[in-house]
């Protein structure tokens, strides 16, 4: 499904965006099913200040069937296949609503993390801009040695989500490059509802701008099957609750979303 | 000087935007000389829409303040950051683009350290023809990698493709490859590693802009090589350029600032290296691949 060239690109800036692979009215039925689950408001509310009105819902594939269909669809899993591998597993799902800036950081930071593919995949409900938060990664910023020396960019991320409270009396390595966050150097994925973005949980990426209260978007992520002890303890470094899959997933009558769950529980035993 | 965070930037991003270095009035100095000397080129003197980009050496009296930006302090101190002081300044060009530049590095080779200044005559974003970069680039494995990416008309060094070619011509558009746009105003410079992979899109065909080019000075053996390389590519290059501007060779160096009235060292140390790569001697790239 995937083409020479689309690999190539992966591979080499760590993410990959399919435009347009949902159609409107496909993507009309995937927001209606989001909205409802933050309708529940299942999640917990997250961030302070102008991040107050943000919520994040946990399971927010796994408990809805028109959801659950995402994360099975060829252009989704097809795709996945052909990044991961096959024998790739589920880590787990989020939806996302509200004004959430976040500094730039890579989601799996530690030694060799970056050596064991995770991906995360976006879908944004509203068309974003590289100033009203669309996603900015560093493209290639997901191997090494590059990797490693962005690694202070995680400095002021560590502090807080968006920085309010970071330590003045250390300006200098929260600005380790001498430039606001907003001023790194990046790639915006600028979108519109119906594209996907496909990225390397290793790539630092951060999104500011004028963040409506209305931004919203659907995560899921996958890893590589694990073949070594260390990735089973990469995983449980970040995400321990990768190895207690939801009951939804493991009672699936879809082979293939059985197939991405059925072995954790047993893979996260052993450690 | 530049900071130590911005040397920083640099050596990771390959590249750094320094915002009014030069005065209006000083943009003002410089477009009247190119307007000149614009106007003594082929198209200068042609009435017919300009398709052609025109390029010519601006180290000559007809071009005191523009040929002064070389030896500036305020560009010199940027350059001794980042090389301290351990380089050769060799050309203060100024050009009149036209249309796209595709994507490519202007050192391929990454023994090959230098960099380029650039200060743009006119305001530019990413819609009508700032330098695009992508950052990093600069060093492995990206910049090898970026080798593999299919692109839709990768540019050609006059040997061969930079880029992997699609057949089907499904390749990325220069807009397509992930990229920052260096948006900028007159009098902000960009500075950038020669093995950084850039490109531009959108534009007059009259977008200006002054590139002074500095080479870090060879230590090993490896490195020398790459200098030798650059320093012959680069001079057939110009000499292609030089046709295509005046319609003949010539010396892109004026005698008036080769004799360095002035004696200035740093010059000396210059020129006295120039001369030895043989930057005075007029190229003609169609002798020699007619001897081929």
């Amino acid at each position: 499904m995937l083409t020479k060239g689309q690999l190539a690109h992966f591979e080499t800036f760590g993410f990959l965006v399919l435009r347009q692979a949902f159609s409107p009215v496909e993507m009309k039925t995937i927001i209606g099913a989001a909205d409802e689950m933050w309708a529940v408001e299942v999640g917990n509310s997250v961030g302070s200040g102008e991040n107050s009105a943000a919520i994040s819902v946990r399971y927010m594939i796994e408990l809805h069937p028109t959801l659950t269909a995402l994360a099975e669809d060829d252009r989704i899993y097809g795709t996945l296949e052909k990044l991961l591998g096959s024998g790739f597993i589920w880590a787990g799902s989020e939806g996302q609503r509200g004004r959430v800036s976040t500094t730039w950081h890579n989601d799996r930071p530690g030694k060799n993390q970056n050596k064991y593919t995770r991906m995360k995949v976006h879908l944004y409900i509203e068309p974003t801009t590289k100033e009203t938060g669309a996603l900015r990664v560093i493209p290639g910023s997901h191997r090494s040695p590059y990797h490693e020396t962005l690694e202070r960019l995680m400095n002021r991320h560590m502090k807080t989500d968006d920085g309010a409270n970071a330590d003045k009396g250390n300006h200098v390595q929260l600005l380790p490059f001498g430039v606001e966050g907003k001023d790194i150097p990046c790639y915006a994925f600028e979108s519109n509802p119906g594209d996907v973005i496909f990225f390397h949980q290793n790539i630092f990426h951060a999104v500011y701008g004028g963040l409506g209260e209305g931004r919203r978007y659907i995560a899921m992520k996958f890893a590589a099957k694990p073949t070594i002890d260390e990735h089973i303890q990469f995983i449980k470094a970040h995400t321990d609750y990768v190895f207690q899959p939801h009951e939804a997933f493991l009672n699936s009558d879809s082979s293939r979303i059985r197939g991405m769950v059925e072995n954790l529980e047993a893979l996260g035993a052993g450690f | 000087m530049l900071t130590e965070q911005q040397i920083t930037q640099f050596h990771t991003f390959g590249f750094i935007l320094l915002k009014n270095i030069l005065s209006e009035e000083e943009i003002q100095r410089i477009n009247t000389e190119f307007d000149v000397k614009l106007a003594s080129t082929l198209i200068g003197k042609s009435d017919s829409e300009k398709t052609e980009r025109m390029s010519w050496s601006s180290l000559g009296p007809d071009s005191p303040f523009t040929s002064s930006l070389l030896e500036d302090s305020r560009i010199v101190s940027i350059v001794d950051s980042l090389y301290d002081e351990d380089y050769y300044g060799i050309s203060c060009n100024a050009s009149s683009m036209v249309g796209e530049t595709n994507w490519h590095p202007d050192a391929d080779n990454l023994n090959m350290h230098g960099l380029k200044v650039l200060c743009y005559l006119q305001p530019l974003n990413g819609n009508n023809g700032a330098l695009r970069v992508i950052p990093g680039s600069h060093l492995n494995p990206l910049h090898d990698d970026i080798k593999q990416i299919e692109m839709h008309e990768p540019k050609h060094d006059g040997l061969t493709h930079i880029a992997a070619v699609n057949d089907d011509g499904l390749g990325l558009k220069i807009e397509e490859v992930p990229a920052c746009a260096c948006s900028i105003n007159p009098g902000d410079l960009v500075v950038f590693d020669f093995r950084l992979w850039h490109a531009s899109l959108g534009g007059s065909n009259n977008r200006r802009m002054v590139s002074m080019i500095f080479i870090k000075n060879a230590r090993t053996l490896e490195e020398k090589k790459a200098v030798n390389q650059s320093v012959l590519k680069s001079r057939r290059n110009r000499a292609i350029r030089a046709k295509a501007a005046f319609g003949k060779l010539g010396s892109e160096y004026h005698s008036d600032w080769v004799a360095n009235p002035d004696n200035n060292p740093r010059r000396q140390r210059w020129i006295d290296w120039m001369r030895e790569k043989g930057y005075f001697e007029v190229y003609d790239a169609s002798v020699i691949e007619s001897k081929n």
